[in-house]
């Protein structure tokens, strides 16, 4: 009895399907971002959850890598980790980070180095347009995502300028 | 709706541990059980505190460290609370709520800390909401006052320095980068895009708070000494945030008294006459606000009492994750949606308030703040740093910067400062009688400070001297996606 109950209570569970964020960080794991995407509304949403907050309608997920995104603002860290150069002094490493906006949802992430220079060499505030802050004719693309240290992580590289 | 009044409020000396950073200590998890402190943790804690003082060893001095690893978080909400009810002598039977703010990860405290007190209310819950836990737990026990629903309510915020709350981390959208001054480098990096602000300006708040936290023996930098090239020259966090623009997360906790209007005269002649008398003896003054100072018995009960009464509350959340209101922040802001509807609620402007606790834990948010709660209009917040002490008094107690962020505790501490400075007892401590600690000579406090001279030593202390009648509580959450606003009036 108490295995036919143990086997119902197995089939049950195997009938609930994982939440969107389930599924998000499992495709995380493997390095693959899935924004999101209500077909109603033809919106990106973000965190990934399961509802619109729109309309409340069921979200797909897809894959983010067909998407570019504006590059919104650029800045230097100095708080990155500790590397030993060749003199065995150590020096921290300097994260290039870069705020991104894919159609409504903001990912703030690292830049990489030939990204920056490339960047670097146009004059940025020439790049700024819309008032506000937003280089928009910066298009960027998501390179690399995944979880390290247990916490996610985003690579952008640039596509045009 | 009845009116709500603030009858007492306590804040404790806070303790730091270190900047926020990712560098800040996993302490000893089992803060219930003080004595189980092994040698092992001690020397990880040591390590820690000796990464962050030679993170930045031009400023060793600013950054050094004083930790107490056996206090945990009860013993901690404990000390201000008992003060408070000491001083006060408040009859604890008639307390009808307890509520706790803090993002720490025990459970249950509020009750707990009732049980301790020996407190049976009626209400006893805690509130967690990061770092504007604090005025959200005043505004909770001002909607049970008002509405009936209970006559007094204690509210007691506390945090360790090692607090969950540091780091939201369901905030998958910041990626690695998850800790607040990458937010804060955003926020001051889009500001001076958009307003052409000067360095200097920026790097001038955290100096001027110093400055006022000097004289506040409550304040983590308390006695300190910042100058404007110090903040410059400090280590290049995040371009263009610097590590002394960035506020410090301590341990900490305050507690507040809250009754309703109607019952003031009710409770200051139940006091616990015999526990005053006790306390007199020790100290000489009390900070209430029924300002119970006379030493004849009998005649503090007929003392007139002056209400300082909640008259304003706004509170508004956009979001959760930065990057749902990140565009909002310089358009419309959580903030200023607050501030108006306290504005509102209080029938006031903003050129009516008198003093002002800004939630400034990087620098940039004490500028945003000008704008947001209408002191300034947009994009003036670098012309106010010069002249806002002529119109609003910032920060009296040292602010964020200056004072310590213990998360749970702040937005109470703000209160408790607030409450003090319109009652006219902020300097009344018995410590400000029994030890002369803040003793200088004859250096500019800009804060229009009482000055007294004792043995031909000169004293500063932190009361604002001029008639003020409305002070203003800012406590942002989350990279300012939340934000709450409280008016005081005397």
């Amino acid at each position: 009895m108490a295995r036919k109950q143990k086997k119902n209570l197995r089939k049950r569970n195997s009938n609930i399907s994982p939440s969107n964020y389930e599924t998000f960080m499992k495709f995380m794991r493997k390095g693959k971002f899935m924004m999101p995407y209500c077909q109603i509304c033809k919106k990106n949403i973000w965190p990934p959850t399961d509802y619109c907050t729109n309309c409340f309608n069921k979200l797909d997920l897809i894959d983010l890598k067909q998407q570019d995104g504006k590059l919104i603002e650029i800045f230097h860290s100095f708080v990155g980790k500790k590397k030993i150069k060749s003199n065995q002094s150590k020096t921290r490493e300097v994260d290039i980070i870069g705020l991104v906006d894919f159609t409504g949802v903001k990912l703030l992430g690292s830049i990489n180095k030939a990204t920056y220079n490339y960047f670097n060499n146009f004059n940025c505030q020439n790049l700024k347009t819309n008032g506000l802050f937003g280089y928009s004719r910066v298009r960027v693309k998501l390179q690399k995502c995944g979880i390290l240290e247990n916490s996610l992580f985003y690579k952008f590289k640039l596509v045009r300028i | 709706m009845r009116k709500v009044s603030i009858f007492a409020g306590e804040t404790s000396v806070f303790r730091k541990i270190g900047y926020i950073s990712n560098t800040v200590n996993k302490r000893n998890k089992n803060n219930t059980d003080s004595t189980v402190n092994s040698t092992n943790e001690r020397n990880k804690t040591h390590k820690i505190i000796d990464t962050i003082q030679n993170f930045d060893s031009n400023n060793s001095d600013i950054l050094n460290i004083n930790i107490d690893i056996n206090r945990n978080i009860i013993q901690l909400a404990l000390e201000p609370t008992i003060s408070l009810l000491k001083k006060t002598g408040f009859p604890r039977d008639l307390i009808d709520a307890v509520i706790f703010s803090s993002c720490s990860t025990e459970q249950y405290l509020s009750s707990i800390i009732s049980e301790i007190l020996g407190i049976k209310p009626k209400i006893s819950h805690r509130i967690d909401n990061l770092c504007n836990s604090g005025t959200n737990a005043i505004i909770s026990a001002y909607s049970y006052i008002a509405s009936g629903l209970c006559d007094s309510a204690l509210v007691i915020g506390a945090e360790l320095c090692d607090s969950p709350g540091r780091v939201l981390t369901r905030d998958i959208s910041r990626g690695q980068f998850n800790l607040p001054i990458y937010w804060a480098a955003i926020m001051k990096k889009m500001y001076k895009n958009k307003y052409r602000i000067d360095e200097e300006k920026i790097c001038s708040i955290p100096v001027n708070n110093y400055l006022k936290a000097k004289y506040n023996h409550l304040a983590i930098n308390s006695g300190k000494n910042l100058s404007l090239s110090q903040v410059m020259n400090s280590k290049l966090l995040i371009d263009p945030l610097h590590l002394l623009e960035c506020s410090m997360i301590c341990d900490g906790a305050s507690s507040i008294l809250l009754t309703a209007n109607d019952k003031i005269s009710f409770y200051t002649s139940k006091l616990d006459k015999d526990e005053l008398s006790r306390n007199k003896t020790k100290s000489s003054k009390f900070s209430t606000a029924s300002n119970l100072l006379s030493d004849n018995k009998e005649k503090y009960s007929k003392q007139e009492f002056i209400p300082i009464c909640i008259k304003g509350i706004g509170q508004q959340t956009f979001s959760a994750s930065l990057g749902n209101s990140i565009e909002s922040i310089f358009k419309s802001s959580p903030a200023k949606n607050a501030a108006r509807q306290a504005y509102e609620m209080a029938r006031i402007k903003p050129s009516h308030i008198d003093l002002a606790e800004i939630h400034d834990a990087f620098s940039i948010l004490e500028i945003i703040a000008y704008e947001d709660l209408g002191f300034v209009g947009a994009g003036k917040g670098g012309r106010f740093i010069d002249k806002k002490d002529q119109d609003v008094y910032i920060n009296p107690r040292g602010g964020i910067l200056g004072c310590g962020h213990p998360l749970g505790a702040t937005g109470i501490a703000q209160t408790v400062e607030i409450f003090k400075q319109l009652c006219g007892t902020i300097d009344d401590d018995s410590y400000w009688n029994d030890q002369l600690k803040f003793v200088t000579n004859g250096l500019d406090h800009e804060n229009n400070s009482l000055n007294t001279k004792t043995n031909n030593i000169k004293v500063h202390g932190r009361q604002i001297k001029s008639d003020i009648q409305r002070g203003l509580v800012h406590n942002l959450a989350a990279a300012g996606t939340s934000a709450s606003i409280i008016i005081l009036e005397k």
